[in-house]
C-alpha cells in the first residue's frame, strides 16, 4: 500500500511535471506573447538551428531533462514537504501545503498555512504533526498504542505521586508541588481522554490525508534517531542521503538547493543580460564619446574582484536573496555581454542593410530592435548556459565561504562547507552536493555545447 | 604602441582610486565597523572577569568612543579620510607626515597588529607559488589536448575526451580539490595518500634549517599535488575549448590553403602556420588568468587550508579586519590591472597586427 | 601555328567534385573536361556558385575533406594523373609545377608571419637552398612584381601592404619556383579597378620572364577574358557550357548562356540609351540541379527535351565544343 501511493504520486509528479513543461508552458507563452502583440516569425536560419539543435540528442535530452526537472521543482511545496496536501479531520478541511505554495509563490498574498493540533484530533497549539496524524489516520491502532503508552506512563507517574504524597506535617511548599503534580497529571489524563474521544473519527474513517511524496521539509529536524546528527545515510533508518550536522533531511536540502541554485543563475543571468545587451548596445550603436566613455567605465568596473568585494559587502550587510541577486549582477553578470554586443553592433552597424535602413529614414529604436539586434543574437544565446554556469558556481562559492543566502537557507554551498570540516568523518555530506552540483551543470554545459554546435557549427575540413 | 602603454599605465591610478574609494566608502557606511568591534572585544573580555550589569557595559566612554574615532580618522570626512588612507593628505597623529597606501603605508592589522604590508608580501609568494604552477599546468594539459581534439575533430577521442572537458567545466576548482581530498586523503577507499590540506608540514623550516633539502622538497611536492589539480580543473575545460576552437578556425583559414598550394608538408602547414596564430588567444589568457589565479585562491586555499593571500582576504573578511581587507584589496586590483597590461604586451608580441592607438 | 603542333599541358577529363552537406550531395563539379596547352592562357568563366573555383582547387588537390572530394575523373598534367599520385608526390607538384593565386590577397598570407618569410619558405621548401639564396632568390621576385625596396619590403608582415602590393607578393610567390601551369582564381576581384588591370599585366609581364607558365584564368569578368586569354571555357551549374577561342567566342557565341552574357555587357560599338540585356532568372541551386540541361529554365530557346535530357559537350566545330541540343554544327553554329 504504502509503496503503491508512493509510486502513483511518484507518476503523478513526472507525469504532471513533463505535460506542464513540455505542453503547458511552451502554449501560455505562446498565447502571452500573442496578447501583448508579439509576432514572431520564424526565419528559415532560426528554424534550421533549432533542428540541428534538436538533432544534437545528448543536448536536446539534456535540455528536457533539466527544464522538466526545474518546473517539477517549482512545485516543491507539495512534492517534498513535511505539510499534507490535504486533511480532512471530522468535518475540518484544509491543505496546507498548498497554502505554503502559493504563499511562497505569490508574494503579495498572505495565506493562512497554520492548522492547529487541536482542530485536527492531537493535543496542544502548535502546528499538526501532518505525518503523524496520517500514520493514525491509516493505522488507528498507532493511535491506540499512543493511547495505551500515555495511559501506562500517567499510571506510573500517579503511583508515584500517591506514594510520595506529604503528609500534613510537611512544609506548605512540599503541599504546593505536590498538588503541581496532581493538576499536571490531571491534564494529562485528560488529553487521553481526548485522544480516546477522537479515536472514534480516527477509526470510522473520516480522518484522512495526503502526504507529499516525500514528507519531510528541509527546515525540519530529524530528532528520532538516537546518535547526535549528523546521521549518515542508510537504508534502514530511510534517510537515503543523510542528515546534515544540524539533522536536518538532505533529501528536502538537495531538493530546494536545486530550485534555488537554478533560479538565483537564471534570474542573474537574464536581468545581466537585459542590462548588458542594453549597455553594449548603445556602445556599439552610438559609438563615440559615449563609446569610449563607457568603455573606460566598463573597464574600471571589470576591474573590480568581484567575489572578494561580494564577500566583503556580503560580511556587512548579511545579504538576502534578492540583495545577492542585485550584487552579482551589479558587479559582474551585466559585463561579460557588452563586449560581444558592442563589437555585434560595431559589425553590424557597418553592414549596408543597416545603412540602407538608416538612409530609407527609419527610427534609431527600430533599427536596433528589428535588424541589428536578431542578427547579433548568437554569441547572446551560445553563452548563456556558460553563464549559467558560472552564476550557480558562484552562488555554491559563496555559500561554501560563508557570504552567500542567509544561513539556513538550504544550498549546495553550505553542504559542502559543512562536509569539508567533516570531511573525515561523514564524507556524505561532500559527496550529496558535489553530485548534485556536477549532474546539474553537467546537463547544462550539454545544453551549452548543443546550443554552440547548432548556432555555430565547427567543421574540420582537412586538407593535405 | 609605446604612447599606448604610459596612457595603460596612467589609467591605472585611475581604475585605482575609482575601485578603493568605492570600497573606502561602502566600508566606512557600513554597521560593525571598528568602534563596534572594540565595543564587542571589551564586551568580551568583560563578560569573561564576570559580574556586573550587563546594560552598562555596553556603552564605552565617550573620551574613548573620540579616540577610536580619531584613531581610525572617523572624525574626517568621508573623502578626507579616504584621502589621508591614500597618503595623500598629511595625517595628524603621524606628526603631518603624508603616510599611506602610496608611501607602502597600508596600517597595522586589528587581528594581529602586525603591519599589513608586511602580512601580505609575507602572504603572497604562497599565492603566486601554486598560481604560476597550475597557471603552467593547465598550458601543458590544454594545448596538446585542444591541438589533438582540433586535428581529431567530431572523432571517438574528440566525443569523449569532450564528456570529460564538460564535467571539468562543471565542476569549480575548489570542488574537484575536495573530492580528491575525500578520495586521497581520507580513509573513505582506503588511498590516504596525500595530506589533508596545509602548505608545509609542521616542522618544515627546522628540517629545512637541518639540511634535509630533499625531505622538504618531497614534503612541498606533496602538498601541492591535490591543490595544483584545482587549479587546473578551474581553467582546464576553457583553455581546452579555446584551444580546439581557435586551431579549427584558423585550419579553415585562407592562409592555410595558400601554405598549400606553396607545396608545404602538412605538419609544417598545421604546427607552424596555423598553430602559430592560433596561440594568439591563449597568450592572451594570461592576465586573464592572473586575475582568475586570484579569485579561485579564495576557494582553493579555504578548502587547501594554504595560508595564501585568499586565506588571508577570507580571514580578514571573518574578523573584521578592515585595514587588512583593504590591503588585499588594493592588492588584488593592482594585480588584475597589470595582468590586463601584461595582456597587451603579450598580444602586441605574439600578434604583428597590433597597433594599439 | 595550329594548335594540333602544341603540347597538351593538362588535360581534365570528366573531373566530378562533390559535397557533402547535411546528409546531401551538392555536385559542384560534375565531369569537366578540357585541355590546356603549354605557353597558353585559358579563361574559366562563370558565375558565382557555377563551380570554377572548384574546379582550379581540384587540379591542385585542394578541396577540404570532409565536406568534399574528388568523385572520378582524370587530371593529367604533363601526362601524369594528379589524382594517382601519394600526397608526398603532389606536395613536390604544388608551388613548383602547379602554383596559384587567389581571391582574396588580404586573407591569402598568413598575418603572423613576414612576407619574406612566406616567399622563402616555398622555394626552400622545393629547391633545398640556403636561406641567403632563398632571400636572394625572394628579393629578385618581389623586384620583379615592381615592388619598390624589395630588401627592405621582405621584412614586412602581410598588414603593412596594400591590397595590391600583397596580390603582386602573392604572384611573386606563385611564379617564383618558374611553374609550368600558374591557376588564377579571380586574382582581381577584390582589388580597386585601378589596380586590376596593372596586376594582370604584371602577371602576364613576369609570367613571361620566369619559364613562360601556362594561365589558368578564371574569372566572371568576360572584359578580362577579352583582354587576357587565348582560349576560354563557359562554365554553368557545375559542367562546361562551351569551349572557344576567345575570338570566335565574342565573335559568334553558340550557347544560349554564351550570348546571354555576352549581350548583358555594355558594348561601345551598340546604340547608347538602350538597356542591357539581362539573363531571367536565377542560378539553380548546387543541391537540386535540374535533369535535363541546367539552363533550361533560364534559356529563352529552350525546348521541353531540354528540361528532359542532358545534352553532351559536342564538338561544332574543330576546336569549338558546345553542350546544346539546339546548336549544331553545319550552320557555322546555330540551328536556330
Amino acid at each position: 500500500m504504502d509503496v503503491l501511493s508512493f509510486l502513483l504520486k511518484l507518476v503523478v509528479v513526472v507525469a504532471g511535471g513533463w505535460l506542464m513543461t513540455t505542453r503547458a508552458i511552451p502554449w501560455i507563452f505562446v498565447r502571452l506573447a500573442r496578447l501583448v502583440g508579439f509576432r514572431a516569425k520564424i526565419t528559415p536560419v532560426t528554424r534550421r538551428r533549432v533542428d540541428r539543435f534538436k538533432r544534437i540528442k545528448r543536448g536536446y535530452w539534456a535540455f528536457r531533462l533539466l527544464s522538466t526537472l526545474f518546473v517539477i521543482s517549482l512545485f516543491l511545496e507539495v512534492i517534498v514537504s513535511g505539510r499534507a496536501l490535504v486533511v480532512v479531520y471530522d468535518g475540518e478541511v484544509a491543505f496546507p501545503a498548498v497554502a505554503e505554495w502559493v504563499d511562497n509563490a505569490a508574494f503579495f498574498t498572505d495565506v493562512n498555512t497554520f492548522n492547529k493540533a487541536s482542530d485536527f484530533g492531537q493535543i496542544g497549539e502548535s502546528e499538526v504533526d501532518y505525518r503523524q496524524f496520517d500514520e493514525w489516520s491509516e493505522d488507528p491502532g498507532a493511535l491506540r498504542s499512543e493511547i495505551a503508552n500515555r495511559t501506562a506512563d500517567a499510571d506510573a507517574d500517579a503511583a508515584e505521586i500517591a506514594a510520595s504524597a506529604p503528609t500534613a506535617d510537611d512544609k506548605e511548599w512540599k503541599h504546593k508541588a505536590h498538588q503541581r503534580k496532581v493538576t499536571k497529571l490531571e491534564k494529562r489524563r485528560g488529553e487521553i481522554e481526548t485522544l480516546t474521544a477522537n479515536l472514534d473519527v480516527f477509526e470510522n474513517g473520516t480522518a484522512f490525508a495526503v502526504m507529499p511524496l516525500y514528507p519531510y521539509s528541509p527546515s525540519e529536524f530529524r530528532h528520532e534517531f538516537e546518535k547526535n546528527p549528523p546521521n549518515k545515510p542508510s537504508f534502514s533508518t530511510g534517510l537515503l542521503l543523510g542528515t546534515d550536522v544540524s539533522g536536518r533531511d538532505l533529501v528536502p536540502l538537495m531538493a530546494y538547493a536545486f530550485r534555488i541554485s537554478l533560479s538565483f543563475a537564471l534570474i542573474v543571468a537574464f536581468v545581466g543580460y537585459f542590462v548588458g545587451i542594453i549597455v553594449g548596445g548603445v556602445q556599439g550603436y552610438f559609438g563615440g564619446w559615449t563609446d569610449i566613455l563607457s568603455q573606460r567605465f566598463v573597464e574600471i568596473w571589470g576591474s573590480i574582484p568581484f567575489l572578494f568585494t561580494i564577500m566583503i559587502i556580503a560580511s556587512i550587510l548579511r545579504p538576502s536573496f534578492l540583495i545577492l541577486v542585485g550584487l552579482l549582477i551589479l558587479l559582474r553578470a551585466w559585463l561579460g555581454i557588452t563586449y560581444y554586443v558592442r563589437g555585434e553592433f560595431y559589425r553590424e552597424k557597418s553592414k549596408d542593410y543597416v545603412h540602407a535602413a538608416i538612409a530609407s529614414g527609419v527610427s534609431d529604436r527600430k533599427i536596433i530592435l528589428k535588424h541589428i539586434l536578431p542578427n547579433s543574437i548568437v554569441p547572446i544565446v551560445t553563452f548563456a548556459p556558460f553563464a549559467i554556469v558560472g552564476y550557480v558556481n558562484a552562488l555554491v562559492s559563496l555559500d561554501f565561504l560563508g557570504f552567500g543566502l542567509p544561513a539556513g537557507t538550504p544550498s549546495w554551498g553550505g553542504l559542502l562547507r559543512q562536509g569539508l570540516e567533516n570531511i573525515t568523518f561523514y564524507p556524505h555530506l561532500v559527496i550529496a552536493p558535489v553530485v548534485a552540483l556536477a549532474l546539474t551543470l553537467y546537463c547544462v554545459v550539454m545544453i551549452g555545447e548543443a546550443v554552440r554546435e547548432a548556432f555555430d557549427p565547427k567543421v574540420f575540413s582537412r586538407l593535405r | 604602441m609605446i604612447s599606448y602603454f604610459v596612457r595603460r599605465i596612467l589609467l591605472i591610478p585611475i581604475t585605482f582610486m575609482c575601485i578603493t574609494f568605492l570600497v573606502y566608502f561602502v566600508m566606512r557606511s557600513a554597521p560593525g565597523g571598528p568602534i563596534e568591534q572594540a565595543r564587542q572585544q571589551i564586551m568580551m573580555q568583560d563578560g569573561g572577569g564576570g559580574g556586573g550589569a550587563a546594560g552598562e557595559d555596553l556603552e564605552l566612554p565617550q573620551a574613548a568612543i573620540d579616540q577610536l574615532k580619531r584613531y581610525y580618522k572617523l572624525d574626517k570626512s568621508k573623502p578626507h579620510g579616504y584621502l589621508i588612507w591614500l597618503g595623500l593628505a598629511p595625517d595628524e597623529d603621524k606628526g603631518d607626515r603624508f603616510s599611506g597606501i602610496v608611501q607602502g603605508d597600508f596600517g597595522r592589522s586589528y587581528l594581529w597588529s602586525d603591519p599589513v604590508i608586511e602580512t601580505i608580501t609575507s602572504r603572497f609568494p604562497i599565492s603566486i607559488y601554486f598560481g604560476l604552477i597550475g597557471y603552467f599546468a593547465t598550458w601543458l594539459v590544454c594545448v596538446p589536448l585542444g591541438i589533438k581534439k582540433a586535428l581529431n575533430h567530431r572523432s571517438m577521442f574528440d566525443t569523449g575526451s569532450s564528456m570529460a572537458v564538460f564535467l571539468g567545466y562543471s565542476i569549480p576548482g575548489f570542488v574537484a580539490a575536495m573530492i580528491l581530498m575525500l578520495l586521497f586523503s581520507t580513509e573513505l577507499i582506503g588511498c590516504d595518500w596525500f595530506p589533508l590540506g596545509g602548505f608545509r608540514s609542521e616542522g618544515w623550516d627546522d628540517m629545512w634549517a637541518k639540511g634535509e633539502v630533499w625531505w622538504c622538497i618531497k614534503d612541498q611536492l606533496h602538498h601541492t599535488f591535490i591543490p595544483i589539480i584545482g587549479y587546473v580543473m578551474g581553467g582546464f575545460a576553457t583553455m581546452t575549448i579555446l584551444m580546439k576552437n581557435s586551431l579549427l578556425d584558423n585550419l579553415g583559414a585562407d592562409y592555410v590553403r595558400t601554405a598549400f598550394a606553396k607545396g608545404l608538408p602538412e605538419n609544417r602547414v598545421v604546427f607552424v602556420h596555423a598553430l602559430r596564430n592560433s596561440m594568439i588567444p591563449l597568450c592572451v589568457s594570461i592576465g586573464h588568468a592572473i586575475g582568475l589565479m586570484l579569485a579561485g585562491s579564495f576557494l582553493l586555499e579555504k578548502t587547501c587550508n594554504i595560508p595564501g593571500l585568499g586565506l588571508l582576504g577570507f580571514e580578514s573578511i571573518v574578523g573584521r579586519d578592515y585595514p587588512v581587507i583593504m590591503g588585499v584589496l588594493v592588492f588584488a586590483v593592482l594585480i588584475k590591472l597589470v595582468g590586463n597590461i601584461l595582456s597587451d604586451i603579450v598580444l602586441a608580441f605574439v600578434d604583428p597586427r597590433v597597433r594599439f592607438s | 601555328m595550329s594548335r594540333d603542333d602544341r603540347q597538351k599541358l593538362l588535360e581534365l577529363r570528366d573531373l566530378r567534385t562533390y559535397f557533402d552537406v547535411e546528409g546531401r550531395t551538392a555536385k559542384a563539379v560534375d565531369g569537366v573536361s578540357f585541355d590546356i596547352y603549354t605557353n597558353e592562357v585559358f579563361g574559366l568563366v562563370g558565375e558565382s556558385g557555377s563551380g570554377k573555383s572548384v574546379t582550379s582547387l581540384s587540379i591542385m588537390r585542394l578541396i577540404p575533406n570532409p565536406p568534399g572530394r574528388i568523385e572520378s575523373g582524370e587530371i593529367r598534367f604533363r601526362g601524369q594523373n594528379l589524382l594517382d599520385l601519394s600526397f608526398a608526390e603532389m606536395r613536390k607538384i604544388r608551388g613548383n609545377d602547379i602554383s596559384m593565386i587567389f581571391q582574396e590577397p588580404m586573407t591569402a598570407l598568413n598575418p603572423v608571419f613576414t612576407i619574406g618569410y612566406q616567399l622563402r619558405e616555398g622555394i626552400r621548401y622545393h629547391s633545398k637552398c640556403s636561406k641567403a639564396e632563398a632571400e636572394d632568390r625572394a628579393t629578385e621576385m618581389l623586384d620583379l612584381v615592381g615592388i619598390p625596396d624589395p630588401r627592405r619590403r621582405l621584412k614586412d608582415y602581410p598588414h603593412q601592404f596594400s591590397g595590391g602590393m600583397r596580390q603582386r607578393a602573392m604572384i611573386a610567390m606563385a611564379l617564383s619556383m618558374e611553374p609550368g601551369l600558374l591557376i588564377a582564381d579571380e586574382p582581381t576581384t577584390a582589388l580597386d579597378v585601378t589596380i586590376q588591370a596593372q596586376i594582370l599585366e604584371l602577371m602576364l609581364k613576369v609570367r613571361e620572364k620566369t619559364g613562360d607558365a601556362s594561365i589558368l584564368l578564371i574569372t566572371h569578368d568576360l572584359a578580362v577574358v577579352a583582354e587576357t586569354c587565348d582560349r576560354v571555357a563557359v562554365m554553368y551549374g557545375g559542367k562546361i557550357q562551351e569551349i572557344s577561342e576567345v575570338k570566335a567566342l565574342f565573335k559568334t557565341p553558340l550557347h544560349p548562356y554564351t550570348q546571354g552574357l555576352l549581350s548583358s555587357l555594355p558594348r561601345p560599338d551598340k546604340q547608347k540609351k538602350t538597356r542591357l540585356d539581362t539573363i531571367p532568372g536565377i542560378v539553380p541551386s548546387i543541391m537540386s540541379m535540374p535533369p535535363g540541361c541546367k539552363f533550361a529554365a533560364r534559356c529563352p530557346i529552350a525546348e521541353p527535351r531540354c528540361e528532359r535530357d542532358e545534352p553532351e559537350l559536342r564538338e561544332i566545330t574543330p576546336g569549338r565544343f558546345c553542350r546544346c541540343h539546339l546548336v549544331d554544327g553545319k550552320g557555322g553554329g546555330r540551328a536556330w
